[in-house]
């Protein structure tokens, strides 16, 4: 080997530019990959696929410009997640008005709504679900559609583990109790544990763990 | 098994391509910018 190849390989010209721009295109890479999580997330806050869209986008912009608090190995979605929760609630402060729509623009939101055995019917569904609470919403989205742990989905909403399960007990009961409402006789509490998803077992702590 | 369909719906749907555009301009951006340290 040459001095001058030495001198060559021991000072590489672009060697910072190069490392950043392969952690960039990584990035990239990740965030793209968890897109169709913060679409669904977004969804089911805001009940409105375009709404939801334009957090994403908000979310991306953000996620991009903080790369630098985000300590790698941790966990990127529930990263972004906590993100878009934060623009979604700092703009739901601002303007009430914009999730008053709920039920409706949710429903209409997503047409393509499979055809569905059984008695109940898939808009009702969504409808109750958008009757949650929005704390209980998402806990119920961040856990049992996500598939979060309860100590992520903790994180993400800033409260105790304790209080993200007990805000899922209270939102399967409340939803078992609107479906079963609006939907008919025999709607069974059975049924509606296995409709939303969350066949987790222990109920959990009855009492409500301070919020 | 209805929140997951619900969710399951939009993780099937392909991403859109504003978010590919985006992506792509954040990315040709901070590339422009070679000492960009995040905040």
């Amino acid at each position: 080997m040459s001095e001058a190849q030495k001198e060559k390989t021991g000072k590489p010209p672009l060697g910072e530019p190069k490392r950043e721009g392969a952690a960039r295109l990584r990035l990239t890479a990740d965030l793209l990959a968890v897109i169709p999580n913060l679409r669904a997330f977004g969804v089911s806050l805001c009940g409105n696929v375009d709404h939801a869209d334009d957090l994403v986008q908000e979310t991306l912009v953000k996620a991009w410009s903080n790369i630098g608090s985000f300590s790698e190995g941790t966990n990127l979605r529930a990263w972004l997640f906590t993100i878009l929760r934060n623009i979604y609630y700092s703009e739901y402060r601002k303007k009430r008005r914009e999730v008053s729509d709920s039920d409706g623009a949710f429903a209409a939101s997503l047409s393509a709504a499979p055809a569905q055995g059984g008695h109940m019917d898939l808009l009702d569904f969504r409808a109750a679900l958008q009757k949650l609470p929005s704390d209980q919403r998402e806990a119920l989205i961040l856990i049992g559609a996500s598939g979060l742990s309860y100590d992520e989905a903790a994180s993400i909403c800033g409260c105790a583990i304790g209080t993200m399960k007990s805000r899922v007990n209270r939102a399967r009961n409340r939803l078992a109790e609107l479906l079963s409402v609006t939907s008919g006789e025999d709607f069974g509490h059975e049924s509606a544990w296995q409709a939303i998803g969350l066949s987790i077992t222990g109920h959990g702590p009855e009492q409500d763990s301070g919020e | 098994m209805q929140l997951r369909s619900i969710y399951d719906d939009i993780l099937a749907q392909p991403v859109p391509a504003r978010f590919l555009d985006l992506l792509q301009k954040l990315e040709s951006a901070s590339s422009a910018r070679p000492s960009k340290d995040g905040i």
